[in-house]
């Protein structure tokens, strides 16, 4: 195998592995069932085409005046009982392997958020939301395509093939042996190809579903924007032709499984005629009796409606293959042990040099702070605010090599690891509101477990929206819609201020607190929370400095102005 | 609770909508039923060929070699069949690829006349799945259960004409076999539609979870909220699953009653003929079969109950599309309210006499809930409103108003005597829309005319100058969807840059200065300034200098004190 394909097959084999690791015993349940269906169904029709033939052979000996016995009633049995097996059999074998893949999603869905969950914020957000979306929903519904298309039937297509030679051969060595390298040299040559040739189709097909979703969520977004413009049909216009695309993947995709089938129809119907013909060439040279002959070739005629799914299930070798390989990395990101991080006491930073801020090696971004210290970072919009709050929440980590860069914990550099410590000990206000599709109740006790009713509404009284949640028809648990979009932007910036006020932290660090709130409401939420905060550390980064602020005396109250550095 | 009835009415659209899609197509599906009618002929021909082949050379003893006009019509036959089929595959996947366009248009234009103010209520990640995973699970319904649907009738007759010919009781037990099939697979197909739609409802609501939680990680992360989150996503997930078991059971019974039909009657008629040909049944067409006629029974059995067994394979198809369909119809306008949103003659902004009219105009999102007192106002061209007032009061619900997204509660407003919505305008949100793509792209997207040339005139106006001189191919450079790489006060001038490339009579903003710095509400006081002499402006804006620029002043008092 050349290196290429063994590095495509690999991202299979990766959730392959998983699936063994954590439901091997369902698989081999659903695999035993899978086969006794397939027998059965076989069986059926040969024991059936036995029956017949020998009982016309008896009844014209009969008829002869010869005295013949057949027992009628055991392989009478033997068709009741394979037509029952084959029904029950086929009922439990897809509702079990059906939940073991839901199960198995489900294993996978829990791995994959956990994985996003440790991937460093900066890549997550790189890459964007819809396609984060369609990693997570759709790209798992097509690897359930791994197990009950390209694992389960080509397996039981193979065993029930093996299973009908060795039958053969029983009664005939050398038709069973033809029949079994034939069939199993044939399949296997022309499944490979097709599964080669059809593969880029379809993962094509799926790449495109994903680009299609990700550009209509876009044009779902712009929505405010292209109505007032009268421009919704012009931006669809971009949407309509990638939806083409599709169709026409997903037509070429069908057009290459229905000629498979064609082809799989073909050779099934020679393989028939062909074994056929030979049982009956065997029959006249007396190496088989007639029933005999007639049960092997509808035996293999049995064998059909295995075969002609094989196409189908196969076509979704290349989607599923391409869901598989973009999930992969996500999934293989290990969670890293969260170390622990001391209480804060001190804290500095200095960054120099930045990309995105604006600094030098010679006005470096530096301080350092103390418990009840105060600073005030003003600066233009796209001085680099943001990134500095990001930093300092270690929710981003400058290049080394680029940016001279330190923050220090009581005196210690803060590692990756301890991340998640350190968020325990901040309260970061982002400058854009993050509201979470849940109720107001929820939304506020984020990440908090008991919490009193009281401390909720002191809360939303501190941030003026205590009457506002009052006339609410739920109050705290009402639902903040779909994309919380009821609320005004104030609000949201409010109800992030409240969020802050209940969580238990060292550090308050308030990027652009008062968005969307205006001066004089601004201020009255100040005056009452900067004396809640007043034994904590607090870092406000705003563009300019309200008139309000207390004045900088560098003993607890300090500014850094990035527009003069 | 009001809601059984809903969900009958939906269902009925989403069956009515299946129809006209159906209909459209009806050609093409009838023709890929007749190939697959042709199927049937050639392959009954075919296994009458192979009986044939058996009792001449185990019952009457000939040689095989004398048999070679048989199995040349076995092969031939065989050969036409899969040819047959393959052609009726054809012409019903075509169908289904132009019924799934025509929907999708459908969708799109339903997206076009819904107010912008419900789809931003609504999760995109829900609506871009109807889009594109619900019109894509229709493929099955055109594909395959609609022709199979006919052919689930017409193949078993012709085949039980065939029997009938050579042996009535064996037909006589096919027949009574048959009708009972449908009849429990409607049975069990009404439970499993009902429970379908519920597993499209749960699939959507699960996609919509998943795109607001992976929104909001880095908020989860620091709140470390992350278990409960996990512990959410899990829930989530189990639950889905049993939705979903619950819906296959039942899809997973109708098909094992089918099986069990075809077992049951393959294996009587099997038994049937067995004693039969022993000579021990001795009345009705019983002494007539012979192995010739007893094995292409026996074969044609299987075949009988072929279709109806695919049919049942694809009812889910048909489940799965129902379930989207009601889904769909229940976002898509009724189709005669089609036309007026669509044909929009543009006034451009030389147009010289714009007018904005408000007479006793109220607003709020409920009829009961009036935000204002009635508000009274003419704005002609080159003026500009500014409306203040606390956070909450009603501002961007005057906007949404005035964009035409959202009906006046009482009163009217009319932009140049029309009815707002009728003429193109400009709306500039808080939080500017961008898409993932370059500079130019994100600018042609609201101002598709503008040339390079304007583009990079208007950006170095707005203070990207540095940006664009410094790099050669600036306009191609790529942003990243939230715009992460740009500041608020950027975002707000590249919004602004798009009204300025291609200028509307009325130009509405939503705190175009809020938290921007000095420098960057420099440049949008000037490109303000700049645009006003060109349109009519509203804007709502707690902001002193662009008060300053106001020519009325709207001062909106606050709702939680009266």
């Amino acid at each position: 195998m050349s290196s290429h394909s063994q590095k495509s097959f690999s991202p299979l084999k990766f959730w392959l592995i998983k699936v063994l690791q954590n439901q091997k015993k369902r698989l081999i349940i659903s695999l035993l069932l899978a086969l006794l269906t397939a027998i059965s169904a076989m069986g059926l029709l040969a024991l059936s085409g036995w029956l017949i033939t020998a009982t016309a052979i008896t009844g014209l000996a009969i008829s002869a005046g010869t005295a013949v016995l057949l027992d009628i009633y055991r392989p009478g049995g033997g068709i009741r009982f394979f037509a029952l097996s084959r029904t029950v059999g086929r009922y439990f074998e897809r509702l079990h392997s059906h939940d073991m893949v839901l199960r198995v999603i489900a294993g996978f869905r829990i791995t994959l958020f956990t994985g996003l969950m440790d991937l460093p914020v900066q890549q997550l957000r790189n890459t964007g939301d819809s396609e984060w979306l369609s990693r997570l929903t759709a790209d798992l519904d097509n690897l359930d395509s791994l197990l009950l298309k390209l694992l389960l039937p080509p397996i039981v297509a193979i065993s029930s093939v093996l299973l009908l030679a060795v039958f053969i051969s029983f009664f005939w060595l050398t038709l069973g042996f033809a029949f079994g390298v034939i069939t199993l040299l044939l399949g296997s040559i022309y499944f490979s190809f097709f599964t080669r040739k059809t593969s880029q189709i379809s993962s094509d097909y799926a790449r495109q579903i994903n680009q299609a979703r990700s550009q209509t969520i876009e044009h779902l977004q712009g929505q405010l924007e292209l109505q007032a413009a009268h421009l919704q049909q012009a931006d669809q216009a971009r949407l309509v032709s990638s939806l083409s695309e599709i169709g026409k993947s997903q037509l070429k995709l069908n057009r290459h499984i229905a000629n498979a089938q064609l082809m799989v129809n073909i050779c099934h119907g020679l393989l028939v005629i062909a074994v056929a013909i030979a049982a009956l060439f065997a029959y006249q040279n007396q190496l088989v009796s007639g029933p005999v002959a007639v049960m092997l070739f509808l035996a293999v005629f049995g064998l059909g409606e295995l075969l002609l799914n094989l196409p189908g299930q196969l076509g979704q070798w290349g989607r599923t293959r391409y869901a598989a390989q973009r999930l992969q990395p996500l999934a293989e990101h290990a969670s890293s042990d969260k170390s622990t991080l001391a209480k804060l006491e001190r804290l500095s930073m200095m960054l120099a040099d930045h990309p995105k801020v604006i600094s030098s090696i010679d006005t470096a971004f530096a301080f350092e702070l103390n418990p009840s210290g105060c600073l005030l970072v003003s600066g233009r919009s796209g001085s680099g605010k943001s990134t500095i709050a990001n930093i300092l929440a270690g929710l981003e980590i400058p290049d080394s090599f680029i940016t001279p860069y330190q923050l220090l914990i009581n005196g210690i550099p803060l590692q990756i690891e301890q991340t998640q410590a350190w968020h325990k000990q901040i309260g970061y206000l982002t400058q854009q509101n993050s509201i979470i599709a849940a109720t107001l109740y929820s939304n506020l006790t984020l990440g908090l477990d008991d919490i009193d009713e009281q401390q909720l509404w002191q809360a939303m009284t501190l941030v003026e929206l205590d009457d506002w949640a009052k006339q609410l028809p739920a109050g705290l648990h009402s639902w903040l819609g779909d994309t919380g979009s009821q609320l005004s932007g104030g609000q949201a910036r409010r109800i992030c201020l409240a969020r802050l006020l209940l969580k238990e932290s060292k550090l308050i660090l308030l990027d652009e607190p008062f968005n969307g709130i205006d001066i004089e409401m601004a201020e009255r939420i100040w005056q009452r929370l900067y004396p809640q905060w007043q034994d904590k550390m607090l870092i406000v980064l705003m563009h300019d400095r309200p008139a309000f602020f207390p004045a900088v005396d560098n003993k607890q109250m300090f500014e850094i102005n990035l527009n003069k550095s | 609770m009001p809601d059984e009835p809903i969900t009958t009415n939906k269902a009925q659209a989403g069956r009515l909508l299946l129809k006209r899609l159906t209909q459209k197509q009806q050609s093409r599906l009838l023709l890929a039923v007749s190939v697959g009618l042709l199927a049937t002929i050639a392959m009954i021909v075919q296994w009458y060929a192979l009986a044939q082949l058996t009792y001449d050379v185990i019952i009457q003893q000939q040689t095989i070699a004398e048999q070679s006009t048989l199995i040349l019509l076995i092969v031939l036959s065989l050969i036409l069949r899969s040819v047959l089929l393959r052609a009726q595959e054809h012409h019903s996947q075509l169908a289904s690829l132009h019924a799934r366009e025509h929907l999708r248009d459908q969708v799109l234009s339903g997206w076009r006349q819904t107010s912008a103010l419900i789809h931003s209520q609504r999760s995109p990640g829900a609506a871009a799945s109807q889009l594109i995973e619900d019109v894509e699970s229709m493929d099955g319904y055109f594909a395959r259960f609609w022709p199979q649907q006919l052919l689930a009738v017409l193949t078993p007759l012709l085949i039980l004409i065939v029997v009938f010919y050579y042996n009535w009781l064996a037909a006589l037990f096919l027949l009574v076999a048959a009708p009972l099939i449908p009849l429990f697979m409607i049975l069990i197909g009404w439970g499993a539609e009902a429970v379908n739609q519920r597993f499209f409802y749960q699939r959507q609501r699960l996609a919509g979870h998943f795109l607001d939680r992976v929104k909001h990680l880095t908020t989860l992360k620091l709140f470390a909220a992350e278990t409960d989150a996990l512990t959410e996503v899990e829930q989530r997930s189990q639950d889905y699953r049993q939705v979903v078991m619950k819906t296959l059971k039942l899809a997973f019974l109708s098909s094992a009653v089918l099986e069990f039909f075809t077992s049951v009657a393959i294996a009587s008629i099997a038994i049937y003929i067995g004693f039969a040909l022993l000579g021990s049944i001795t009345w009705g067409p019983a002494a007539d079969i012979t192995l010739f006629s007893g094995l292409f029974i026996l074969l044609l059995a299987p075949e009988f109950f072929q279709p109806l067994r695919n049919l049942s394979q694809f009812y889910h198809d048909r489940a799965a599309a129902l379930a989207a369909a009601s889904h769909i119809a229940s976002h898509l306008p009724d189709e005669d309210t089609n036309s007026p949103a669509e044909d929009v003659f543009e006034l451009t902004a030389d147009d010289s006499s714009s007018t904005l009219i408000a007479t006793n105009l109220g607003i709020g999102y409920q009829p009961d809930n009036v935000l204002q007192d009635p508000i009274n106002l003419k704005l002609s061209r080159g003026q500009c409103l500014v409306i203040t007032g606390p956070s909450g009061c009603g501002k961007t619900t005057l906007l949404h108003t005035l964009a035409g997204y959202l009906p006046p509660l009482s009163g009217k407003v009319l932009l140049n005597y029309q009815p707002m919505g009728k003429e193109a305008i400009r709306y500039l949100p808080q939080k500017p829309w961008v898409i993932n793509g370059s500079w130019k792209e994100n600018l042609a997207v609201l101002a598709p005319d503008a040339t390079n040339k304007e583009m990079q005139k208007v950006l170095s106006q707005l203070g990207f100058g540095s940006l664009i001189s410094y790099r050669n191919n600036a306009l191609e450079s790529q942003l990243n969807e939230h715009g992460e790489g740009l500041s608020g006060g950027q975002l707000q001038r590249l919004a602004l840059a798009r009204v300025l490339l291609s200028p509307a009579p009325l130009v509405l903003l939503d705190e175009p200065t809020a938290s921007l710095d000095a420098e960057s509400r420099q440049y949008v006081l000037t490109a303000l300034t700049a645009l006003k002499p060109q349109c009519i402006l509203v804007i709502s804006s707690h902001d002193a200098d662009v008060l300053a620029l106001a020519d009325h002043q709207l001062q909106f008092a606050s709702r939680e004190s009266d």
